[in-house]
């Protein structure tokens, strides 16, 4: 910087100021974060890389049942003497295949629902916004029970229900970035030069609104992967599949005898929604010191 | 200036603050000195970033702690060192011997408590043995003392409900509740338009004179200097650079940064450069008794414009001043078609835009940009700022047949940016920055009207100034016509070939700026100009201030709107709406019955009616 503030017409070039971090990586570097994003990307590998992680498949009987955790079987082996790590490694990718299904659905439903609402106000406001209440008042899980009930166990029928019913708070969180942004000036630049309606939600007012909506999903698939396992640990999970939910609650009849059957599955839960929590909570926090 | 020699009430020596960032050490504050004596006003000058907030800051104790920023130094209050007291101390200190005024009124003020209640907070914050009753019965009268009429029929008020203007006469009731010897004002005026700031001036001085207290005045304007403070330090870069009395500061300038600064101030008394002579030509945009009224959500409807007649000729630049509510945005964004209008028509080129659609509308938007106020608001934070000039082209489908990035670079280097920054986003740059980025952008389609809605409001003056000299600039290399929308009515001297003034919906006079600058007629212009800030010390203002705020515009005054506020009000100006039109004895359209060259309050001035301070 010079010493004089030039007058105009005779300054150089000017430069900028400086380069503030992204979002991404000033939320990881908070201690939260890091271990948040290091927890949501083993749940991610270990779901992706199921068969090539595991040792053997999840319902192959693999050794002598009810083994404590050795050198050949870390997590140890059930009753049927199958391999728990596997279990757990095969159970993560049944949550990450609901969580990663539920979260397309609530970013595709709540997104859209949230931009009509907050865009264009009015009546289409007011019907929006009555739609996602009844959605938002439905009793999550005990619509779950009885859609098992009816059509019986099966990840597609969750699935479905968990992302026809989850969407409510995202929708809400984006209307309201909306309802801001709509009137900001360089929402009324872009309208100055002619941009038509398409353009300006979704190359101006989105990518400014879905920010916090994406902190918000994080909560929200960690949610859906605790429903997954409390339905698994009822006995009402998919039986083709391994599940962690479904794995704690075979645990539970040796509890006494095989105490890593309930502590591997449940660690693997616990770890999942503490880590997709505190992502959530450090995107949220490295947005509210955006501006 | 007062006290001499004496020692003074508030010493800074060799103050140092730095900021422990994770990119390094960032040294805001680099061993500055400064004295207050008492009962004397100190101005501190310098532009964003001089330090001259932080170093303040830093003396009372409200920067964070510790780990984040370190503060060197010594700070004497009446020889007591405040960087060495306990928290607890300094808590008790803060509002009873120093009184605090903040910049921006309009969040300075708790948005859920009573305006009332607050300023009886500041008292009762330091004397336990205050009664509730007796609090609430002084807030009133502190009120009043700062200019707040009738305060005992406002005892309900919540801050949204009160203007920047009397917001910040609260924030001033609050600094003074327990007589401290010591005022510190941050940017008081800042935020507010020219009238309410000599307002508040106003009221400053002779809260400071009543005290007798000293005070420190934190400022980017030299002109509010030069209304208020007896010495001056100037900041640049952490450091003080110059420190000396005000008139020499404004007589003998010796440092080259205040000689910039005192440059770059716009004022009311320089020589202009002339501008040139405007080409006979049909007017490119004309504006025909537009009237744009909405409904307030609160009831009624608010007249924002109400029956304005513009035109513009091709290559000038036609200056529209008012203060805030008046509706000079309204009628901004009327133009650029963002708001539809009641009645009235917009013709550009000719041809009526004013219901344009599609292909016409299209047409016209290629032809006609807009540079917003706000250069943090009017950026997308999310694209970059390459893109962010782009956009237009893009829109308008022509970003390749336009040269694509080279467009972009090209643009870029005429509002003199690197052209390299293009992938950088917008955070990356300054205020001043970011302005230029809006400017690259309302070029991109080689428009041929810009319409420019306070674009250097939120700047500092020195930075107003270099940009403004690039909009004179373009304006001559491009050919440009502008429609300069400010309430800096020096500024807008500067750059305007023709001038209106706006009140409250209305234009109330229209003229060239030799015009209305040297002869305005109407007693608004008048009041505008007076309370423009003189940058001459030694001729402190004996000048009569603009009393009151704007009218509300959801129930505007009968007859002429300016009357509540107008030392020349007489009975006939509630009956009929002054016409503008062009009056005996001038030369130019004046929307006032009583319109002459002789300012209001001067003998001169027709009929004895006292102002009315509604």
């Amino acid at each position: 910087m010079s010493a004089t503030a030039e007058l105009a017409g005779a300054q150089p070039a000017a430069t900028p100021v400086g380069r503030r971090p992204r979002l991404l990586v000033r939320s990881l570097r908070t201690p939260g974060g890091a271990v948040g994003a290091g927890l949501s990307l083993l749940l991610v590998a270990a779901g992706l890389l199921a068969p090539l992680l595991a040792p053997t498949d999840p319902f192959a009987v693999d050794g002598p049942p009810l083994t404590a955790p050795s050198g050949a079987y870390p997590f140890g082996t059930d009753a049927l003497g199958r391999d728990l790590l596997s279990g757990v490694i095969y159970g993560a990718r049944t949550s990450l295949i609901v969580a990663a299904s539920v979260a397309a659905m609530v970013i595709v439903i709540g997104t859209t629902v949230g931009l009509w609402a907050g865009y264009f106000g009015g009546w289409v406001d007011d019907a929006l916004m009555r739609i996602t209440e009844l959605f938002q008042v439905l009793p999550r899980f005990f619509m779950a029970l009885v859609v098992i009930a009816f059509f019986g166990p099966g990840l597609d029928r969750l699935v479905l229900l968990l992302g026809v019913t989850s969407w409510p708070l995202l929708a809400r969180v984006i209307r309201v970035e909306v309802l801001a942004l709509r009137h900001r000036e360089f929402v009324e630049a872009a309208r100055v030069h002619g941009a038509s309606r398409t353009r300006i939600l979704l190359r101006e007012i989105l990518p400014n609104a879905l920010p916090p909506g994406i902190a918000l999903l994080g909560l929200v698939v960690a949610q859906v992967i605790l429903i997954e396992a409390s339905l698994g640990f009822l006995g009402l999970g998919d039986p083709n599949v391994t599940s962690w939910g479904t794995l704690a609650s075979e645990a539970q009849r040796f509890l006494r005898v095989a105490w890593w059957l309930s502590l591997f599955p449940g660690l693997a839960i616990l770890l999942a929604v503490l880590g997709l929590n505190l992502l959530g909570d450090a995107v949220t926090d490295a947005l509210t010191g955006r501006r | 200036m007062r006290a001499a020699g004496a020692t003074p009430l508030l010493s800074v020596r060799d103050l140092v603050v730095e900021f422990h960032a994770r990119s390094g050490v960032v040294r805001a504050v680099d061993g500055i000195d400064l004295d207050v004596h008492p009962g004397e006003t100190l101005g501190v000058v310098g532009e964003s970033g001089s330090g001259k907030t932080v170093s303040m800051l830093a003396a009372v104790g409200l920067l964070p702690a510790a780990p984040y920023c370190t503060v060197r130094g010594q700070v004497l209050l009446n020889g007591r060192d405040l960087l060495t007291l306990s928290t607890r101390d300094l808590r008790a200190l803060r509002g009873r011997e120093i009184g605090m005024i903040f910049q921006d009124p309009m969040t300075s003020l708790h948005p859920s408590f009573r305006v009332v209640d607050q300023v009886a907070e500041a008292l009762l914050v330091h004397d336990s043995a205050l009664a509730d009753r007796q609090a609430r019965t002084r807030a009133l009268e502190l009120l009043e003392r700062v200019g707040v009429a009738r305060p005992d029929r406002r005892v309900r008020d919540y801050p949204h409900q009160w203007s920047g203007g009397m917001r910040q006469r609260a924030m001033i009731a609050i600094a003074i509740a327990n007589d401290p010897p010591l005022l510190i004002a941050d940017e008081p005026t800042t935020a507010l338009d020219v009238t309410i700031q000599a307002q508040i001036l106003d009221v400053l001085r002779r809260a400071r004179d009543e005290l007798g207290a000293a005070a420190v005045l934190i400022t980017h304007d030299l002109g509010v200097v030069a209304e208020l403070a007896d010495r001056v330090s100037v900041l640049q870069s952490g450091r003080v650079v110059e420190s000396a009395t005000v008139e020499e500061v404004f007589a003998a300038p010796r440092h080259p940064h205040t000689i910039t600064l005192l440059d770059a101030l716009p004022r009311l008394d320089r020589p202009l450069a002339e501008r040139r002579p405007v080409a006979e030509a049909p007017p490119v945009l004309e504006v025909e008794d537009v009237a744009v009224h909405y409904a307030n959500p609160g009831g009624g409807v608010v007249r924002a414009v109400d029956g304005v007649s513009l035109s513009l000729l091709p290559g000038e630049t036609l200056g529209l001043v008012g203060e805030s509510g008046c509706g000079k945005s309204t009628l901004a964004r009327t133009i650029v078609r963002l708001v539809d209008p009641q009645a009235g028509r917009v013709r550009f080129g000719g041809r009526d835009i004013t219901r344009a659609r599609g292909r016409a509308l299209r047409g016209v938007r290629r032809a006609l940009a807009m540079v917003f106020q706000d250069p943090y608001a009017s950026l997308n934070p999310r694209m970059t700022v390459g893109e962010i000039v782009a956009a237009p082209l893009r829109i308008a489908g022509c970003y390749r047949s336009s040269g694509g990035r080279r467009r972009v670079a090209e643009l870029l280097d005429m509002v003199r940016l690197d052209p390299a920054s293009a992938d950088r986003l917008p955070s990356d740059f300054s205020g001043g920055q970011r302005q230029r980025v809006g400017i690259a952008r309302a070029l991109a389609l080689s428009p041929r009207v810009l319409v420019l809605d306070e674009p250097v409001s939120s700047l500092d003056v020195s930075i107003q100034a270099q940009v403004v000299g690039l909009l004179d600039q373009l304006q001559r290399e491009l050919g440009l016509t502008y429609l300069f929308i400010s309430h800096d009515l020096s500024l807008v001297r500067q750059i305007s070939d023709r001038v209106a003034v706006m009140y409250l919906g209305k234009i109330v006079e229209l003229g060239t700026r030799e015009q209305v600058y040297e002869r305005p007629t109407h007693p608004y212009t008048q009041s505008l100009l007076a309370a423009v800030p003189s940058p001459h010390p030694e001729r402190r203002s004996s000048r009569t201030l603009l009393v009151g705020e704007v009218a509300d515009p959801t129930d505007p005054p009968s007859g002429c709107r300016f009357r509540t506020r107008c030392a020349k009000a007489a009975p006939e100006c509630a009956e009929e709406v002054p016409a503008l039109v062009v009056r005996e004895g001038s030369d130019h359209p004046s929307a006032c019955h009583f319109a002459s060259t002789a300012p209001p309050g001067s003998p001169a001035g027709t009929s004895g009616s006292t102002p009315d301070a509604g």
